[in-house]
């Protein structure tokens, strides 16, 4: 069986935390020997479910959000689509109608069959909370199309990260097979000359 | 033959450098420790004034050296105590004898620092030997066995090392270059083989007695208010600058070595002042200016002057979060399509614009992009950009502050680049879709934009160009009939624009174009990339490391050096040339296209 690449993109305001949360993901802890490679398209690791072992590929627009330049190499071929909000900024929340309408002109994407999850990060913040649980639950019901999942994590103690990762992977994994479009994504990519491939796995 | 060939001989004549060295120490501060009449005094006079001059200090080392060995340890003392009358070997005389030793210390003690710095352990090993020998009080200080050279480099506290191995001095120098550096005079490793270290450890690597590393030094300028205020980084360099002399050493001893330290707190104040004179903030302007006026005018007149105009001058620039709006007057205003006649020959650098030219333009309906022409707008956006570009600063550029709230007041000139960005993008989408254009414009203004981009091209504008194609690429994909209405050769220069800006492997085409560019260029980057870079460099590291040893944290100089090199990378550009700005014409027709810009809110 082929290996299973899956592609996740990542949308959110700036400083929601979504690098953070994709590098509590990939790498799990900061460490000093760490050296993030910078300038490739996206971060990579590997899951294991059901026995059968996936390369995931997130994708972030991290420091860029503001450019209207997002070009289509970025969306193509998105398997699902992780939104972040920090749940100490409503704002952040509101704007994910922004994204998710973003994200679907982009993709052409069917509103009812494509898969999101919604993030709450910075949960370790709870006494600078200002928006509650209910409220972005609320949010993910008055969406049409698959339910959409909500998460509170914390990509500064790690709570619940994986847990959310796993489950938009299985989601992605779905949508793979029911949608055996081709995506073509290099094995191998070697951006900044300056850098050599990093040695935690990561492409980031 | 010469002094130096004398003394690169490998078996020197003793005899000679002996008579050498005499005529040179009676004219020296070693005169007074010179008795016997084997050289006769005034005959000495006239050749030491030549030789002063063109002695080197090495030469002087040497011929020191080699001048204790041949008078051996007894006949040295002899010679002292015989010039000052003073019997040596009683106890009661130690301080005057001490003071004489001391004085012929200097010389020796200064070299053997300079010397052990300059790689020749062994020369320094042997003068380290004859000053302990003449000197037998200076023991405990130099002679002890304080500690192995590699037990000192694997205890040190404040510093991690890649490193680990002990530079390659002498072991017998240890003793007396370990005392220095508990003492902070002597960075004890070369800055760039550490990883972190506390920020008193770093401002003593920035400013040792050995060998300045610039990069080292501009890389904590550059990133220094990641960690400090502008406040506590100059009272560091401040306390380093007013280094103590050594309780149990003469000052002569360590002299040379404050006095290089003073210099490189000079050299790093300049490069401050230089490189990141927007981190200060008035308090620490006032504190600087304090500094200048009352310390270092005193020590270092010269370079005093010379700090105070910088800080003037710095001061009296223009303030480089000044509102745009505030900057346009100065902004050159483009040409009319009536004149594309004088203006289209050349790309946008060579563009040539003779006499101002005032025109209007039709009022009996709004002016339209196609008023202006390709060239006189493409210009038009380069030096919008570039002095947008040249005004960013540094400091707007750390922990992700233009992503914050209040990102206008933190990052203004980053903003106003986004702005930009967004605005030219969404011009091009809009004028696409302007519902006003007639079919024959419809068919022209793709090209039209195709043609700007080539020209952004040329001109190496990579924010407007992007911009541009992100617009076209917007619009593509709801005007898809238009787009396959334009001719085969404008579709190709399109394909190839959109290449030169892929996103692809992390922008790598963009990337390599401008590294490919000298700084020199007159170039505009698409900032995005680096602010990627940025958000990474700052989620992805640490600030600070744990010494476990020392049970400390310490300054991540990796996060610093990446940070670094962003920084490089944006500001690579910044001090070109500017672009041609003869066109001094003034336009109401680019009013409207310019409004956008400048008063649009995202």
């Amino acid at each position: 069986m082929p290996k299973r690449i899956l592609k996740i993109i990542v949308l959110g305001n700036a400083s929601v935390g979504k690098t953070s949360l994709m590098t509590q993901y990939v790498n799990r802890k900061f460490s000093i020997q760490y050296k993030a490679t910078i300038g490739a398209d996206f971060m990579s690791t590997e899951a294991v479910i059901d026995d059968d072992r996936i390369t995931l590929h997130i994708w972030d627009t991290a420091g860029q959000e503001r450019f209207q330049s997002l070009g289509a190499s970025f969306y193509r071929g998105a398997d699902a689509c992780v939104l972040v909000y920090d749940i100490t900024s409503a704002r952040s929340l509101t704007s994910l109608d922004v994204w998710r309408d973003e994200f679907l002109v982009h993709t052409g994407g069917k509103e009812e069959t494509f898969p999101f999850i919604v993030i709450g990060n910075k949960c370790d913040k709870e006494e600078e909370r200002t928006v509650e649980k209910e409220r972005a639950e609320l949010w993910c019901k008055s969406k049409r199309g698959k339910p959409i999942e909500h998460f509170e994590c914390s990509a500064k103690t790690g709570q619940n990260v994986h847990e959310a990762f796993l489950h938009v992977t299985k989601l992605a994994l779905e949508q793979d097979t029911s949608d055996a479009q081709e995506v073509f994504i290099p094995e191998h990519i070697d951006v900044d000359h300056d850098t050599k491939p990093d040695q935690g796995g990561c492409g980031c | 033959m010469s002094w130096e060939a004398q003394l690169r001989k490998e078996k020197p004549d003793i005899k000679e450098t002996e008579e050498r060295l005499n005529r040179f120490l009676r004219s020296s501060i070693l005169a007074p420790f010179i008795v016997g009449d084997h050289v006769p005094r005034s005959s000495s006079q006239e050749c030491t004034r030549g030789l002063i001059d063109t002695i080197s200090n090495d030469a002087i080392l040497q011929l020191v050296m080699q001048y204790l060995k041949n008078q051996k340890y007894d006949a040295s003392l002899a010679i002292l105590e015989k010039e000052s009358g003073i019997p040596y070997s009683g106890l009661s005389a130690e301080p005057c004898r001490l003071t004489a030793v001391a004085r012929l210390a200097t010389i020796v003690s200064d070299n053997i620092v300079s010397l052990a710095l300059d790689k020749s352990p062994e020369a320094a090993k042997d003068l380290a030997h004859y000053l302990t020998k003449l000197d037998p009080t200076s023991s405990s200080l130099f002679s002890q066995e304080l500690s192995s050279w590699s037990e000192f480099a694997s205890n040190q506290d404040g510093l991690i090392c890649d490193n680990t191995d002990p530079p390659s001095l002498s072991p017998s120098l240890m003793p007396y270059i370990q005392e220095l550096i508990t003492h902070s005079y002597v960075a004890p490793t070369i800055p760039c083989h550490v990883s972190a270290a506390s920020f008193e450890r770093i401002v003593q690597l920035m400013a040792g007695c050995g060998e300045r590393d610039e990069q080292f030094n501009l890389m904590i300028i550059r990133t220094y208010p990641l960690y400090l205020s502008p406040m506590t980084f100059l009272s560091l360099l401040f306390d380093r600058f007013h280094i103590p002399p050594l309780p149990d050493v003469p000052l002569s001893c360590v002299k040379q070595v404050i006095k290089k330290i003073q210099q490189s707190i000079i050299s790093i104040l300049f490069n401050l002042l230089d490189h990141h004179f927007t981190s200060l903030d008035l308090e620490a302007v006032d504190l600087l200016r304090v500094f200048i006026d009352n310390v270092l005018s005193k020590y270092y007149r010269e370079s005093a002057k010379k700090l105070r105009e910088k800080l003037e001058e710095e001061r009296s620039g223009v303030d480089p979060t000044q509102d745009l709006i505030s900057m346009r007057s100065d902004v050159p205003t483009i040409k009319l399509q009536a004149e594309k006649e004088e203006t289209s020959s050349g790309g946008i650098r060579s563009g040539h614009f003779d006499s101002p030219h005032f025109t209007t333009l039709p009022t009996s309906r709004p002016p339209t992009i196609n008023d202006v022409s390709e060239q006189a707008l493409a210009h038009h956006l380069c030096v919008r950009d570039q002095m947008l570009y040249k005004s960013v600063q540094l400091n707007e550029l750390f922990k992700q502050q233009w992503t914050f709230p209040n990102a206008s007041v933190v990052s203004p000139n980053i903003v106003k680049m986004t702005k930009t960005f967004n605005s030219t993008c969404m011009i091009v989408q809009s004028s696409i879709k302007s519902s006003t254009l007639d079919e024959k414009d419809r068919e022209l203004i793709i090209p039209y934009w195709i043609r700007v981009g080539s020209l952004l091209l040329e001109a190496h504008n990579f924010h407007s160009l992007f911009a541009v194609v992100s617009g076209l690429i917007s619009a593509h994909s709801e005007h898809e009939a238009m787009f396959a209405r334009i001719s085969t050769h404008k579709r190709k220069l399109f394909e190839s624009l959109k290449t030169r800006v892929s996103s692809q492997s992390g922008f790598k085409a963009i990337r390599s174009a401008l590294d490919a560019l000298p700084a020199s260029t007159s170039a505009i980057p698409y900032i995005g990339i680096y602010l990627t870079d940025l958000v990474f460099v700052d989620e992805c590291h640490e600030d600070m490391v744990e010494d476990e040893t020392a049970k400390a944290e310490l300054i991540n100089l990796e996060k610093c050096a990446l940070y670094n090199k962003a920084f490089t990378s944006v500001l690579k550009f910044n001090r070109a040339e500017d672009y041609d700005t003869r066109g001094q014409g003034f336009d109401v027709g680019i009013e409207w296209l310019m409004k956008d810009l400048l008063h649009s809110d995202e």
